[in-house]
C-alpha cells in the first residue's frame, strides 16, 4: 500500500471512529484487497487465506470504534489480520492432531498393497520421531490417540501435557522430515 | 462489487454497528452507579429512576450515533454536574430572603445550576461552525436529565427553575457570531 493510500486509510478509519457512516464503503473497498493479499502471503493457502481475510475484515470493522486515530492505521489493521491468520492456522493444526476416531475417519479395511506400504512407512517414521521423546511425552500422546490408558491427572493438566508433547513431536518430525 | 463481496460488506457493516454499540455501552456504564446513587437520595425515586434510565439510554444512543451527537455527550454530562451538585449541597440550608421575598436555597441552586449548565453547553455549541442546534439539544437534554433528580427536592418549582436557568444560560451563546 503506497503512502497516499495509507493516508486515505488513516483518514477513513478516523472518520469511522467518529461515526461517519459515509466512510464505510471506501474503507471497505480499500481494506478488502489489502487484507486478502496479506492473509494470502501469511498463510500461503488460498482457501484458508480467503476465510481468514473475511473473518479478519469483519473483526477490523467490529473494533473500528476502538481505533486510536493518533496511531498509524495500517499496522493496526494488519495486526488484527495476522492474529486472525494465526488463530486459523492453530485451529487447522489442532484439527490435524485430533485422533482419527474423534474425527470420524477410519482406514479402509480393503487397502491396496501400496497404501499398506505407505501406511507402514508412515508408522515407522512416527515411531522414530516418538523414539526421540521422553517416556512421559510418549505416554501422553498415546493416551491422547487412545492407544494407552489416560494418566490419573486433572483434565487441564493432561491437555497441557499433550500440547507440550505434540509440540516436541512436531519439532522432532520437522528435524527428520521438514515442516508439517 | 461481486455478490460475495456484497455479502461480506453487509457483514462488515453489521459488525461495525455492533462494535460501536458495544463501545457505547462500555462508555456509558459508569453512569449506572451514578443513577443508582441518585435514586438512593432523591425525594422522588421514580422520577430519579426515569431520568436515570433516559440518561443512560440517550448517552448510549448518542455515542453509538457518533459525530455531532457523540461529541455532545461529554459536555452535556459535565454541564449536568452543576444542577446535580448545587441543589444537593444547598438542600440542608433553609431559605434566603431578599426584602419580603423568600425562597428556598435549594431552588436557588437549581436555577444557578441550570444557568451554569446552559452557559457551558452554549459556549461549546457556539464554537461549532454547524449543527449548533442539534448539539445544544443533545447536550442540553443530557444536562437536564442529570440535574433533574437533585432539583426535584424543590418540587415542580425546582424543575421549572432548572429549565428556566438552563434557557437563560444559553442566551449569550445564542447571540454570539458563528466562527468562520
Amino acid at each position: 500500500m503506497d503512502a497516499a493510500r495509507r493516508r486515505e486509510l488513516q483518514d477513513l478509519l478516523a472518520r469511522l471512529v467518529e461515526g461517519d457512516r459515509a466512510a464505510f464503503p471506501p474503507a471497505f473497498t480499500l481494506l478488502w484487497p489489502a487484507t486478502r493479499s496479506f492473509a494470502r502471503s501469511f498463510l500461503r493457502d488460498e482457501a484458508g487465506a480467503e476465510d481468514a481475510a473475511q473473518q479478519a475484515l469483519v473483526r477490523v470493522f467490529l473494533r473500528a470504534a476502538e481505533f486510536d486515530p493518533s496511531r498509524p492505521a495500517l499496522p493496526w489493521v494488519l495486526g488484527i489480520v495476522a492474529n486472525e491468520c494465526r488463530t486459523l492456522r492453530r485451529r487447522t493444526q489442532r484439527r490435524r492432531e485430533e485422533p482419527l476416531d474423534a474425527a470420524g475417519v477410519h482406514p479402509s479395511p480393503g487397502a491396496t498393497p501400496e497404501e499398506s506400504a505407505t501406511r507402514g512407512e508412515l508408522e515407522r517414521a512416527v515411531h522414530a520421531a516418538l523414539g526421540g521423546l521422553s517416556p512421559s511425552d510418549v505416554e501422553a500422546i498415546l493416551a491422547h490417540v487412545g492407544e494407552a490408558e489416560r494418566p490419573a491427572v486433572p483434565g487441564a493438566t493432561f491437555r497441557k501435557r499433550v500440547e507440550r508433547a505434540l509440540k516436541r513431536l512436531r519439532q522432532a518430525w520437522s528435524e527428520r522430515h521438514g515442516t508439517l | 462489487m461481486e455478490p460475495s463481496e456484497a455479502v461480506l460488506s453487509a457483514r462488515a457493516r453489521r459488525a461495525y454497528e455492533q462494535g460501536r454499540l458495544q463501545a457505547a455501552l462500555w462508555r456509558a456504564a459508569p453512569l449506572v452507579p451514578l443513577v443508582a446513587w441518585t435514586c438512593s437520595w432523591c425525594r422522588y425515586p421514580v422520577l430519579a429512576a426515569g431520568c436515570g434510565v433516559a440518561l443512560v439510554v440517550l448517552t448510549v444512543a448518542f455515542l453509538w450515533r457518533g459525530q455531532l451527537w457523540g461529541r455532545a455527550v461529554a459536555p452535556g454530562l459535565a454541564a449536568g454536574l452543576a444542577p446535580l451538585v448545587l441543589p444537593l449541597l444547598m438542600r440542608g440550608a433553609s431559605e434566603v430572603c431578599v426584602g419580603e421575598m423568600c425562597c428556598s436555597l435549594c431552588l436557588v441552586g437549581c436555577v444557578g445550576g441550570g444557568v451554569l449548565a446552559g452557559a457551558l453547553v452554549g459556549r461549546r455549541a457556539a464554537a461549532l461552525a454547524e449543527g449548533r442546534g442539534a448539539f445544544r439539544a443533545a447536550a442540553g437534554t443530557l444536562a437536564l436529565l442529570a440535574g433533574a433528580p437533585a432539583c426535584a427536592f424543590a418540587g415542580a418549582m425546582g424543575l421549572a427553575g432548572l429549565l428556566a436557568g438552563f434557557a437563560g444560560g444559553t442566551v449569550p451563546a445564542l447571540t454570539s457570531p458563528r466562527p468562520a
